[in-house]
């Protein structure tokens, strides 16, 4: 691989992923909407960062305020060792 | 100063049908003399908890929506509290009400992810 390359593809910008609600207009996150908030998990169970899920500000944190909500109700785990 | 509220119970699903329902109607007529008027009382039934809570696998899940003054919430979770029976419960006020009902059935349904194409890797 040729200098040029390498130089190119350190510094190339990722794909810019647009907000998954905005683009649905959805703009209440309900903590009892399972199947949706554990699209933002990872397989671990951990919550996706804004860089990964393309998500904007507004919306990642009342996504992490409802995916903290759920886990409290045990609807999602906190460590998704055994996946249900 | 009337409020709406929003509270979800995980009830111990080990105990008698019975007693799960004395349970539900302790809450609401907690509620009612609270002059409080219950919107919607969801039963999701008996569930799996995503992980053990005091060793017991499976809960019943009760949510109530209802319109009461504020001294609700606390006597609610005061008894809460005393009960061994109630495994979790989470109170909210000023939620809107959604029209969907979420259990068991309307989970399986809606599994259409969005395709993420990242390997998001843990290293830990």
């Amino acid at each position: 691989m040729t200098f040029e390359e390498k130089k190119n593809e350190r510094n190339s910008v990722p794909r810019k992923k647009n907000c998954w609600f905005c683009e649905n207009r959805i703009f209440f996150l309900d903590y009892k909407d399972e199947a949706m908030l554990r699209r933002f998990l990872s397989d671990r169970g951990k919550i996706l960062p804004r860089r990964l899920s393309g998500n904007c500000a507004k919306h990642q944190r009342s996504l992490v305020e409802a995916i903290k909500r759920a886990r409290h109700v045990a609807l999602l785990s906190f460590v998704a060792d055994s996946l249900r | 100063m009337v409020k709406d509220y929003e509270t979800m119970v995980v009830i111990d699903a080990m105990i008698s049908d019975e007693a799960i329902e004395t349970e539900i109607a302790s809450v609401e007529k907690k509620i009612l003399t609270h002059s409080g008027e219950i919107k919607r009382c969801d039963k999701w039934g008996k569930r799996k908890l995503a992980y053990t809570i005091n060793k017991q696998t499976h809960g019943f899940y009760v949510i109530f929506y209802y319109k009461a003054d504020k001294g609700i919430v606390l006597d609610l979770e005061r008894g809460f509290n005393i009960n061994t029976n109630i495994l979790r419960y989470l109170t909210l006020t000023d939620y809107p009400l959604t029209e969907i009902i979420y259990n068991q059935d309307h989970i399986s349904s809606s599994e259409d992810t969005v395709g993420f194409d990242i390997d998001y890797g843990d290293a830990d």
